[in-house]
């Protein structure tokens, strides 16, 4: 393995780790958020038309990038509060703010997305310290602030809480609407900043920047050691299990594993590392 | 009180639906299957079958999304059919080559017309179908084999070359890639390094690609199976500071792929052109729809090879603005036509030897 080559597997896990991290957290709580890809989708492709572009006359600047994470923000805020107030599963109601967010970047780029033309976002595609990209450094500190957040304060207890026993942590007085709620904006907030991170690296503000990001993040997180069914898991399980799925595709490439194998290949090294992973005991419930 | 909502919201929509089948006289009604519109070249499919719809005073049409689902493509098409009846008439890039059975079924039993375009199950063939009015697709084998061409011409015949395959299992892909290796075997000097599925995901491509730039040190060109793999292989490129020195080239004609011939950093597309497809597509069925009939109903189309020399030229025709067709001269946008599927592939064969 060479150091260009370790250098391209971190240049290409800022996203996932980004996603993954936030995701971390609704797993956590024994919730799942399908709409990370359409919210990611959406941030990238309205950034891409807010900068300098091909498409129109826009020169927001950094601007450009805060509005649609604040719009990302909200998606999760309305996300978290239909799910609570209405009690409509995620697995629903994620998927439906998700196809929302996705057809309104649609609408918005009008079926041409624009090429982001900023010299700043150029300059940060290229830019890198300790032959690390800017972007996955990005990720790391993003990675760092929550892993802080899940083990250092009331918040990061409350979802072990909920996700090892709802209704207990409802009696022990944790507000539980209320942590459901912040779980699902700070996933989106991680949605947000995984499409500006995409954005950066591709330039192409299109929707496709999310499709078939997530469920390689959510195969991540189960390597690693997350539970989906709430209460296990950590953020080292999630550094973990993401550099060992982005290490697997970047192997199946280099020993030229024969293009028509590669997808039987590597869902069956999937369901080896999970099993290898997963610990089983009395509380583990696979549904 | 939720379930009377529930009622009048289906009421509502009962009553409304009816009460658009009740206009009716001599106007026909054409209904515009995609996949999507949040691809450039699906809009741009959209737009031919609007802009041949405008150009007729007794066409209305309805944009019908299918976003890649077989039922939903028949559901909608069954829909439409029970609003308009037999004035119904139809132009479909399908959800899948498999679903074009079922939609030749379903319109021959309601008596309507049906151009479909790229894919066609087997041994469907047009001219055992009253409904079936033609079939028009793109060569993508001569694309492939078009693009890689004029790579290897750029690259002075000889080199190495990486190859980006689109989505596994489907025709175009498998067609493009054909076309691709027809012409590598037409260049000995030039050398297949690796090949890899990115399944149309930039994305994808760009993993790829940078993977290439630090296993292999001497590729010379990047042959992509269409523009958005392309364009995420020159991402990759501008990171070493090696897009223009190592070749690229896509397919389709989106407009960033314009704009990256534009710049040096691609080196050509083929313009698929989704107004003539559609457009051209829709007006076949329109005149079969009037009693018209067609004995070569397996229609290749005019595709155009984009470089450095034209590119201003076709940008301004298919990006910037839209093309102006005459959609009644049908024999346009034929490049070759065969009676039957059967000779359209031997045809192909021939060209793939």
């Amino acid at each position: 393995m060479t150091m260009r080559n370790l250098s391209n597997i971190l240049g290409q896990m800022a996203v996932p780790l980004t996603l993954a991290t936030g995701l971390t957290f609704v797993l956590l709580i024994g919730r799942i958020d399908l709409s990370v890809e359409g919210v990611m989708g959406l941030v990238g492709s309205s950034i891409a038309l807010l900068v300098l572009n091909s498409r129109n006359a826009n020169d927001y600047g950094v601007l450009g990038v805060i509005i649609p994470i604040i719009v990302g923000l909200i998606f999760g805020l309305i996300t978290g509060i239909l799910h609570v107030k209405l009690r409509i599963a995620t697995f629903i109601i994620t998927y439906a703010t998700g196809t929302i967010a996705a057809g309104i970047a649609v609408l918005l780029y009008h079926s041409q997305p624009a090429t982001a033309k900023a010299q700043w976002i150029i300059d940060a595609s290229q830019a890198s310290f300790l032959n690390i990209p800017l972007i996955t450094w990005i990720a790391i500190l993003f990675f760092a602030v929550c892993c802080i957040i899940l083990n250092y304060t009331a918040f990061g207890r409350a979802v072990y809480a909920i996700g090892d026993n709802e209704a207990a942590a409802k009696a022990s007085g944790i507000n539980v609407t209320k942590v459901t709620i912040q779980v699902f904006v700070l996933s989106s907030f991680a949605a947000s900043l995984a499409g500006v991170l995409a954005l950066i690296r591709l330039k192409l503000g299109q929707v496709s920047l999310g499709t078939d990001q997530m469920f390689p993040c959510i195969t991540a997180l189960v390597v690693g050691g997350t539970s989906l069914a709430g209460g296990k898991g950590g953020m080292l399980q999630t550094m973990v299990g993401t550099l060992i799925y982005m290490e697997l595709l970047n192997f199946l490439t280099i020993i030229q594993v024969p293009a028509d194998y590669k997808k039987a290949i590597l869902g069956i090294i999937i369901i080896v590392a999970v099993a290898l992973t997963l610990t089983r005991d009395r509380k583990t419930i696979a549904k | 009180m939720k379930k009377i909502l529930a009622l009048v919201m289906v009421l509502v929509m009962v009553v409304s639906s009816c009460s658009f089948a009740a206009d009716s006289g001599k106007k026909w009604h054409l209904g515009i299957l995609v996949h999507s519109l949040d691809n450039e070249f699906w809009a741009q499919e959209a737009n031919g079958g609007i802009l041949f719809a405008n150009s007729k005073d007794d066409v209305d049409y309805q944009i019908l999304a299918t976003e890649g689902d077989d039922n939903r493509e028949i559901q909608a098409i069954r829909d439409f059919i029970a609003q308009y009846g037999d004035s119904a008439i139809f132009v479909t890039d399908p959800a899948s080559k498999a679903n074009t059975a079922n939609i030749i079924e379903v319109c021959e039993e309601a008596g309507c017309k049906v151009t479909i375009l790229w894919h066609h199950a087997d041994e469907l063939e047009p001219s055992e179908w009253k409904s079936f009015v033609v079939h028009l697709s793109p060569d993508d084998i001569l694309a492939g084999y078009n693009t890689a061409k004029t790579l290897f011409e750029k690259m002075g015949g000889k080199g190495k070359v990486c190859a980006l395959y689109g989505t596994q299992g489907e025709d175009s892909a498998a067609n493009r890639y054909a076309g691709f290796l027809k012409a590598l075997a037409e260049y000995p000097g030039i050398k297949l390094v690796d090949m890899q599925v990115a399944s149309w995901s930039q994305d994808q491509a760009m993993t790829f690609t940078q993977t290439w730039l630090s296993t292999y040190n001497d590729i010379d060109a990047i042959w992509s199976a269409n523009d958005t793999m392309a364009l995420g292989a020159v991402e990759a490129l501008k990171l070493d500071k090696k897009n223009g020195k190592i070749l690229v080239c896509g397919c389709d004609g989106i407009a960033a792929a314009y704009e990256a011939i534009e710049a040096g950093d691609m080196t050509c597309t083929i313009a698929n052109n989704g107004y003539l497809l559609m457009g051209y597509g829709a007006s076949y069925a329109y005149q079969a729809a009037k009693g018209a009939t067609f004995d070569k109903p397996v229609i290749k189309t005019k595709a155009e090879l984009i470089t450095a020399d034209n590119v201003k030229e076709y940008k301004a025709m298919f990006i910037d603005g839209m093309p102006k067709y005459d959609y009644d001269n049908l024999s346009y946008c034929v490049v070759a036509g065969y009676a039957t599927f059967a000779d359209a592939e031997k045809a192909e064969n021939a060209e793939k030897k």
